[in-house]
């Protein structure tokens, strides 16, 4: 892994007293998928922010693609390649689904011959191009999940970073999504997912990283970090002092 | 299906001028211009969601460049219409990149224009070079190259122009990546900079455009009425009616503001001349009973409510 996509270099981000990340460091490859777990309030969403340019790190660097890019706002952190979802999702309601997604084709300010035909093509790879006409809100919210995907694979990303993309989502559509993200690892895009759906989230990753308290405490494979004692103990210990 | 109908009662409107009463041309004018100063408005306002009570402010400096090269320093009225259209942009990109870099929207863009709208008001009647609270007279030399024309008539086509330039201009943009960033921005900050849309810069060119266009309004009223005073063309009513025009035509539809006009200048003129001699003021309160009505049945608008008609009867 010498050429790494993205480098997170003891990361930290403060709210107030509150170190929602502390000190984090991981190293991603450019064709790779990694999870990012742990508890509630373990500071995932946060680093996602501070990767994708939302919150700028009180400490620490962002390297990506071998530049740093630490402390740069979100939209030219988009148009070097970095895509993102929320976790609560965020279309564009009074636009139709085909429109949002033009808006993911044309956002990063390149020359596109036929946006609505590349946006077509991205809502194919989604399976959601038969509600190319229907007004983002009024989508269901799986639907709604799937069109923050595609929009954000709309701007071409190198690396994408999914915030609970199945939360909410019946098993079958669990399944639907699993199979579009391996697609798209397959077309070269590395992905890093924040979810709490274990089952998705074990199976896809070739890596996880785990946080609890703002801290990296483990990272490793799926089966590595099964039985790693410090993650039990940060899940389940956890439990137990909130039934106390 | 709204559009070439459109077309078409604009090109019966355009043929039925030279047989309209003067009163009939003169409402005409005042239709034309209202409704390109609520279509630029709502460029920023509707298009990209940033709701500025300002905009007297781009028709004030537009009427008072033109006017100002021309009386003081002889510069041709046209000239002088391009130069008050771009002291607009300038205006309007000055306001916003110093509004917007702040992360200032909502209310506080909203009481941010209102303020410097009504301070430029203060500076100019108070500026005697200016023709301070007195205001201005054009001598009146008809002729084309004075822009000034001999009939009403000849003024209704440029009025109309106007309408015809915001247009095109709108119809551009809609049809552009910069539509796309100004309706994001509108919908959702954080999910267009999530795409690579930069935020500011975006709501930084619609205000540079808005300004442009509403400063085209002021030098062309200005040339019609042959004075300006600062409460005339600095005014807050001017900077309300924009906005309120656009809010009962529709803010989301294209031509809705132009509709609102449409609607709403007649109405008012007329109410005005009804009822002034009984009861003074009553036509405010009327009107105000409409919008009120307007707002609650059809909150999308004017345009709206037509689309949402139509639609029915076709079906």
């Amino acid at each position: 892994m010498s050429a790494a996509l993205l480098q997170v270099q003891n990361v930290s981000r403060c709210f107030g007293a509150l170190r929602a990340v502390d000190g984090v460091s991981f190293e991603m490859g450019g064709d790779e998928i990694v999870g990012l777990i742990g508890p509630n309030g373990a500071g995932k969403t946060t680093l996602f922010e501070v990767i994708s340019g939302f919150l700028a790190p009180d400490q620490g660097r962002i390297v990506f693609d071998g530049q740093d890019i630490t402390g740069q706002p979100s939209h030219l952190l988009a148009r070097r390649g970095i895509g993102r979802t929320f976790q609560i999702v965020q279309p564009f309601p009074e636009l139709t689904v085909l429109q949002n997604v033009i808006a993911g084709v044309v956002g990063p300010n390149r020359a596109v011959a036929d946006p609505a035909g590349e946006a077509r093509a991205v809502l194919q790879r989604v399976k959601l191009d038969h509600r190319c006409d229907v007004l983002a809100g009024r989508l269901s919210l799986p639907e709604k999940k799937r069109l923050e995907v595609a929009r954000a694979l709309a701007t071409r990303p190198r690396l994408l970073l999914l915030d609970e993309v199945m939360a909410g989502l019946t098993p079958t559509e669990i399944n639907e999504m699993m199979a579009i993200l391996r697609d798209l690892r397959r077309d070269g895009i590395a992905l890093l997912i924040v979810e709490h759906v274990m089952r998705a989230i074990m199976s896809l990753s070739d890596r996880l990283v785990v946080m609890a308290n703002g801290r990296k405490i483990a990272e490793g494979t799926p089966a590595q970090i099964a039985n790693d004692p410090v993650v039990i103990e940060a899940y389940l210990g956890r439990r137990h002092h909130g039934a106390a | 299906m709204m559009r070439p109908a459109t077309i078409i009662l604009f090109a019966v409107v355009c043929v039925a001028i030279p047989w309209l009463p003067p009163y009939g041309q003169h409402v005409v004018i005042l239709v034309a211009l209202y409704g390109a100063l609520a279509l630029a408005w709502n460029i920023l306002g509707g298009m990209t969601g940033q709701m500025s009570l300002g905009h007297a402010l781009y028709v004030g400096a537009g009427a008072y460049v033109s006017t100002v090269l021309f009386l003081k320093f002889g510069i041709s009225p046209w000239l002088g219409l391009l130069a008050a259209v771009a002291a607009g942009g300038a205006l309007g990109a000055l306001l916003g990149f110093t509004v917007f870099r702040r992360r200032l929207s909502g209310v506080y863009f909203a009481l941010v224009t209102l303020a410097i709208a009504e301070m430029a008001l203060h500076v100019v009647s108070n500026w005697s070079f200016l023709g301070a609270a007195n205001g201005l007279s054009i001598p009146s030399t008809p002729g084309v190259a004075a822009f000034q024309f001999s009939s009403k008539a000849a003024f209704c086509y440029v009025a109309l122009g106007t309408v015809v330039i915001v247009s095109l201009v709108i119809w551009a943009i809609e049809r552009s990546r910069l539509g796309y960033v100004f309706l994001t921005i509108r919908e959702n900050e954080s999910s267009a900079a999530a795409l690579g849309i930069d935020v500011v810069q975006g709501k930084v060119i619609a205000s540079a455009i808005s300004g442009a266009l509403a400063a085209m309004i002021g030098p062309i009223y200005a040339n019609y009425v042959l004075f300006i005073d600062p409460e005339s063309v600095f005014g807050v009513t001017l900077s309300i009616d924009a906005l309120l025009f656009s809010f009962v035509g529709g803010l989301h539809a294209p031509l809705g503001p132009l509709l609102g006009a449409a609607v709403l200048v007649p109405l008012t003129e007329w109410l005005r001349g009804e009822l002034t001699g009984h009861l003074a003021g009553l036509h405010l309160i009327i009107y105000g009973i409409l919008l009120i009505g307007v707002m609650r049945l059809a909150p999308e608008g004017l345009a709206g409510l037509l689309s949402r008609l139509t639609g029915r009867r076709s079906t």
